[in-house]
Parts: structure tokens; C-alpha cells; sequence
């Protein structure tokens, strides 16, 4: 067989990092054998290059959604937010500025949103009924997150600390959404 | 009345059922592809098999590669009972709502 016709060999080894190992091996035969057959001569190498590249990012979504390292980064950020969202609220309480108790009750509010996440992925319920309510609240948390991003690059004293928190929440929601389970309930026949 | 299959799941049983033996994961795509009339994803189609293999809707079967595969295996598809039944319940189930309602496209002014 003649390598040169192959697609390029680092676009395959990232096609097989996104890959399960038990449908690896299948898969990526199924690529190799269209852009060598099929692809390649009809397109030439820069478009057959790029259908593969097409094709194998389309399995980026899931590689993510299923990959432990993601979740245990989600893991790890929603304590730290957490964690940051107590101290707000603490030093809300104690400082006292005017308006203080409703930005304590949101500051709480993100923190017990940041313990259920985390906890929820510590503790995986695959037939859990709530990922979409999830998915909504942590997309309402991103906004809240771009909102405060926004308004403290605009305000007169840039705070280090709320611009930190801004990302952390954004990163959160992110990962959340990306880690969520997004399979949808498949028709069962009837018994 | 159970869960109904969606399109893109009947598309891809439709497309194993019309390939008979050579149901693979490459041929599936594009059967796919002609039936729905637009360009699919291959990670959409291979994780629809997926779902649908864990369902029951589908089973399959690894053959040995051919050299321009680089050795590795293919996997062959096929629609077993539980599968068939589904795509008939979800057609029998389209068809009774539908009943003997036509759209006709409405008159330009």
C-alpha cells in the first residue's frame, strides 16, 4: 500500500485520542478506507485533508463529554467557586456595604449551584432526570459570569478578584454543559 | 404507546436494512446522507449506532480489516427483531396521526 495516500498521520492519532479504545480500531479503517477510495481522488489532498478533519472533529463533542479529566476539572472548579462564593458572602456580611443582602443571597446561591455540581459528579446518576434543568441553570450562571466579566472591565476600579470569579463561572458552565450526558431516550419497542 | 424513533434513528435503520450485508459503519453514513438529503456527520452516525446497538435496536459483528483499511477490523450492522418492530411501530404510530390529513400549498395572491 502506497502511505503517501493516507490521510495524515497526525489527524489519525488525534482521531484515535477521541475515540473509545473498544471502537478504535473500526473507525478509524471506516475513515482510512473513504479518503483513500473515495475521498482522495475525487477531491485532492487539501479537500480530502480537509473532510477528514471535518469528520473527525465531529467526534470532539462527545470525546469531551465522556472524558474523566474534564469532569474532574469541573470538579475542581466548582469547589474553588464555591469556596470564593462563601468568602464573598462572609465578607459581604461583615463589611456590610448598602445592598449587601441581596449580593449575599446570590453569592450563596452560586455556591449551593457549585456543591450540587460538584457533588452530582462525584456522584454520577445516569438516569438522573434533572440534566436539564442543569444545563439551564449553569446556562444562566455563564451569563451571569459574561455580565460581571463585562461590567468589571468597564468599571473605574478593576477588581482583581471578581474578574478571577467571572471566568471561574464561565469555565464552570462550560464544562458542565460539555460534560452533561446529552443522549436523548430512544424508542423501545412495546413487549 | 412507547417512545417514538426519530428521524435520524429511522434514517439509520432504514439505511442498515436497505444495505442488507454490507452495512458498515462508511456505507451507513452515506446511506444516511442520500436518504436525509444533507451532509451528516460521521460522529453523529456512529453515535447514533452506538445508542442504538446499547438499545437493542441493533446488533453487529467485527470482520478482519483489508490492507487499504491498515489491518483494522470493520464492523458490520444489522436490525434484529426488537429493532424492525420499533420502525414499524414508530410508521404505524406517524400514520395514524397524520390520518387522511393533506397539506396543499396555499394559493399565491
Amino acid at each position: 500500500m502506497n502511505n503517501s495516500k493516507a490521510p495524515p498521520r497526525w489527524m489519525e492519532s488525534l482521531l484515535e485520542r477521541m475515540l473509545a479504545a473498544q471502537k478504535r480500531e473500526e473507525i478509524v479503517g471506516d475513515f482510512r478506507e473513504e479518503y483513500i477510495e473515495s475521498i482522495l481522488p475525487q477531491r485532492g489532498q487539501l479537500r480530502a485533508d480537509l473532510w477528514y478533519a471535518r469528520h473527525a472533529l465531529s467526534f470532539l463533542p462527545r470525546a469531551m463529554r465522556d472524558s474523566r479529566t474534564m469532569g474532574k476539572l469541573l470538579i475542581f472548579i466548582s469547589g474553588f467557586t464555591m469556596i470564593c462564593m462563601f468568602w464573598l458572602a462572609a465578607m459581604e456580611m461583615k463589611l456590610r456595604h448598602p445592598g449587601f443582602g441581596s449580593r449575599m443571597a446570590l453569592d450563596i446561591c452560586i455556591a449551593l449551584l457549585c456543591l450540587v455540581t460538584a457533588v452530582s459528579r462525584i456522584l454520577p446518576s445516569p438516569q438522573n432526570p434533572k440534566e436539564t434543568w442543569v444545563r439551564g441553570m449553569w446556562f444562566l450562571v455563564m451569563l451571569f459570569g459574561a455580565m460581571t466579566f463585562y461590567n468589571n472591565a468597564r468599571a473605574p476600579h478593576f477588581e482583581g478578584f471578581v474578574f478571577v470569579i467571572s471566568l471561574l463561572l464561565i469555565a464552570q458552565g462550560m464544562l458542565t454543559v460539555l460534560t452533561l450526558d446529552g443522549r436523548k431516550s430512544l424508542g423501545q419497542p412495546t413487549k | 404507546m412507547a417512545d417514538l424513533l426519530g428521524t435520524f434513528e429511522q434514517s439509520v435503520l432504514l439505511s442498515i436494512l436497505n444495505l442488507g450485508e454490507g452495512a458498515y459503519g462508511r456505507a451507513i453514513l452515506n446511506g444516511v446522507q442520500e436518504s436525509l438529503q444533507r451532509r451528516i456527520s460521521a460522529g453523529a452516525v456512529y453515535s447514533t449506532l452506538e445508542r442504538l446497538e446499547a438499545s437493542g435496536l441493533v446488533r453487529s459483528r467485527l470482520e478482519a480489516g483489508t490492507a487499504v483499511r491498515g489491518g483494522r477490523a470493520r464492523r458490520y450492522y444489522n436490525v434484529p427483531a426488537g429493532g424492525r418492530r420499533a420502525l414499524s411501530e414508530t410508521r404505524r404510530a406517524l400514520t395514524a396521526i397524520w390520518g387522511n390529513v393533506e397539506l396543499r400549498a396555499e394559493a399565491r395572491p
